[in-house]
């Protein structure tokens, strides 16, 4: 991962060092406060296989959340940034703050630090408005798996027994209560650390170091590892853009270093992922897709030394049609797919894979209001006590 | 939602107006028509309008750039009512509204019914325009630095265009169904020519509503001075 990062590193900083020294840009005006806010109020059909939950209690196809932004310069080139958002009735939580510094004007260089977003993928980091027609989260972004960051299993048949069951996830190791399990990615809470961006006009390079992991971002680090992120994008042309993402970092909380065997610890049990994305844009036609492989060091399961591994592959594309102003169709299909394990049953996934296919239709009666109808249906045939549910949902966004 | 709706009701109000005067104004032939005055004038705009600043990018990577500041300094003046011969046929026109540094410009385009108004694109970046207006409802999806792309504005009224890409870049499209109006300069100042001497109300418009108006006799041959303040 550490050659990665400079091999990416190298691609773009002598290009970001060439940019022309007259270029414009709205980093002049020190002192500017702006602000901006988007309520989304979603309600769709009961969801009891769990497939669109980010935690046992949240139920993304039935809630309001309230996402407020606010940035304020008080010199030219520091920018402070935060957003507070709140889901349902819980309260309000600082989502993120983090500091932007911005060293030259007529140079695309950022250094950003604080509670800051997740550089990995394509995923998470969306355009104002929401470009896309439909309800739910692309399954790497928000399904959460079986693994967790304070339990693990004893042995393959642990894995197997909580297939399908990351909303209420149970390991003999650690931590034994019930709780949720990890996403791939987690976009609902960002990572604390620091990003470097250099960029011109045709690459742009990020680079991170942060306190939790992909799937486990943290404010305060809890296992002693640091967690590298990084993403290289091309603009290939003005409507087309590739990126590549790798990541790394600890992911089990140190309390479970009295479980482990010698010789391990929890700052060396990794979660890697790497990732592939492109997205297409001409006319009324918008296309995205992407490709994310990820693979977890267990602890040595008992009455064994070697570490396992655990992988995933998912892969997601959708598209984005315009029918006429104001009114969009879109579709996305997705599958998330696991690698095998041994067990005295013989080899099997480890987690029940998915398949996702959703379809919707998003109408802006005005420039600042949109409504969306999705339907999504499901497919789990390997776990989880819902094997597959077709939902609907409906949602009503406003913003500023 | 209550600005929108109060541009929506502008323009309405413009679109009943501007309709109102064919029937209201005795037609007055060619070759009857007496020698046409002017009116010059200054529209006198004593707060500029603050516009919204750019979304705070919290989700992104980095800070934007080539961001450029729109100008918020000119108004527009029109007859409320105009004579029933500015309605005569005549060859439908032709104009710009370029996108440059995500900015439109200009941000503010007056123009007659009929007449086709390019937006191109001189942006590095895809840009995206569309208005849901009523008077002129129209979406060119996107498309890239050099590229232009048209749209025929047939229906008086006010139609606010934005990029769907960029949530700051924002401007109006006034159109009128007579050709009694005038964007001014940076000043403020302006001039109608060809106005048909008789009694008129002249508005002052800025920033999507009429803020000012004012009855102005204009005679034969003259150039009748005016202010008009927005306060």
């Amino acid at each position: 991962m550490r050659a990665l990062c400079t091999f990416l590193f190298v691609c773009t900083v002598g290009s970001a060092a060439a940019q022309p020294p007259d270029v414009p840009t709205d980093a002049g005006d020190a002192g500017r406060i702006s602000v901006g806010g988007e309520l989304t109020a979603t309600y769709g059909s009961e969801d009891p296989g769990f497939f669109n939950y980010a935690t046992y209690a949240y139920d993304p196809l039935r809630n309001v959340r309230v996402v407020f932004d606010a940035s304020l310069r008080p010199v030219r080139q520091i920018e402070l940034l935060a957003q507070v958002r709140t889901d349902g009735v819980s309260q309000a939580r600082m989502a993120a703050l983090y500091v932007r510094v911005r060293p030259w004007r007529a140079r695309d260089i950022d250094l950003q630090a604080g509670r800051v977003p997740t550089a990995f993928g394509l995923f998470g980091r969306t355009a104002y408005g929401s470009d896309s027609a439909l309800v739910g989260r692309p399954l790497p972004y928000g399904y959460l798996l079986s693994l967790r960051r304070d339990a693990v299993p004893a042995g393959a048949a642990d894995l197997l027994r909580m297939r399908g069951r990351g909303w209420l996830s149970s390991f003999p190791r650690g931590n034994v209560t019930p709780d949720r399990g990890l996403p791939i990615v987690n976009t609902d809470t960002w990572d604390t650390g620091v990003q470097l961006r250099l960029a011109n006009t045709r690459l742009a390079w990020v680079g991170a170091v942060t306190a939790g992991s992909l799937g486990s971002p943290r404010l305060d680090d809890d296992n002693g590892g640091r967690a590298l992120s990084t993403r290289l994008t091309a603009r290939l042309h003005p409507g087309l853009v590739v990126g590549v993402s790798g990541a790394q970092g600890a992911y089990l909380s140190r309390g479970l270093d009295d479980t482990l065997i010698a010789g391990e610890s929890t700052a060396r049990l990794q979660q890697r992922a790497a990732g592939a994305d492109l997205e297409f844009s001409a006319g009324r036609w918008l296309a995205r897709g992407e490709l994310i492989a990820s693979r977890w060091d267990l602890p040595a399961f008992t009455g064994t030394t070697m570490t396992p591994v655990v992988t995933s592959l998912a892969a997601w594309g959708e598209g984005r049609v315009r029918l006429m102003p104001g009114l969009d169709l879109g579709l996305r299909i997705e599958r998330l797919d696991f690698g095998d394990v041994a067990t005295q049953a013989g080899i099997q996934p480890w987690e029940a894979p998915v398949s996702r296919l959703e379809t919707g239709v998003a109408f802006a009666p005005v420039r600042h209001a949109r409504l969306k109808l999705a339907l999504q249906h499901n497919r789990r045939p390997l776990g989880g006590r819902v094997r597959q549910d077709t939902l609907l949902a409906a949602q009503v966004s406003l913003w500023f | 939602m209550v600005l929108n709706r109060a541009r929506l009701v502008v323009g309405a109000a413009l679109t009943t107006a501007l309709a109102a005067a064919v029937l209201v104004m005795p037609r007055l032939d060619a070759a009857q028509t007496p020698a046409a005055g002017a009116l010059r004038g200054r529209l006198d705009i004593r707060r500029l309008a603050t516009l919204p600043q750019p979304r705070p990018a919290v989700s992104d990577l980095g800070g934007r750039q080539h961001v450029a500041t729109p100008d918020v300094r000119r108004g527009l003046v029109y007859l409320d009512v105009a004579p029933r011969s500015a309605f005569d046929d005549r060859e439908p026109g032709r104009a710009v509204m370029d996108q440059r540094n995500e900015t439109f410009l200009p941000r503010l385009l007056a123009v007659q019914t009929g007449t086709t108004v390019d937006f191109p694109n001189s942006d590095s970046t895809y840009h995206n325009v569309f208005s849901l207006s009523r008077a002129r409802r129209f979406d060119l999806g996107r498309y890239a630095a050099g590229k232009t792309k048209s749209v025929r504005f047939d229906r008086p009224g006010v139609v606010r265009v934005f990029c769907d890409i960029h949530s700051h870049m924002s401007a109006f499209v006034v159109v009128f169904n007579h050709p009694y109006f005038r964007v001014t300069d940076a000043d403020g100042r302006f001039r109608i020519d060809n106005v048909p001497p008789g009694t008129y109300t002249v508005v002052g418009w800025y920033e999507g509503e009429a803020r000012t108006q004012r009855a102005v006799t204009v005679t034969a041959g003259a150039v009748t001075d005016l202010e008009l303040v927005v306060p």
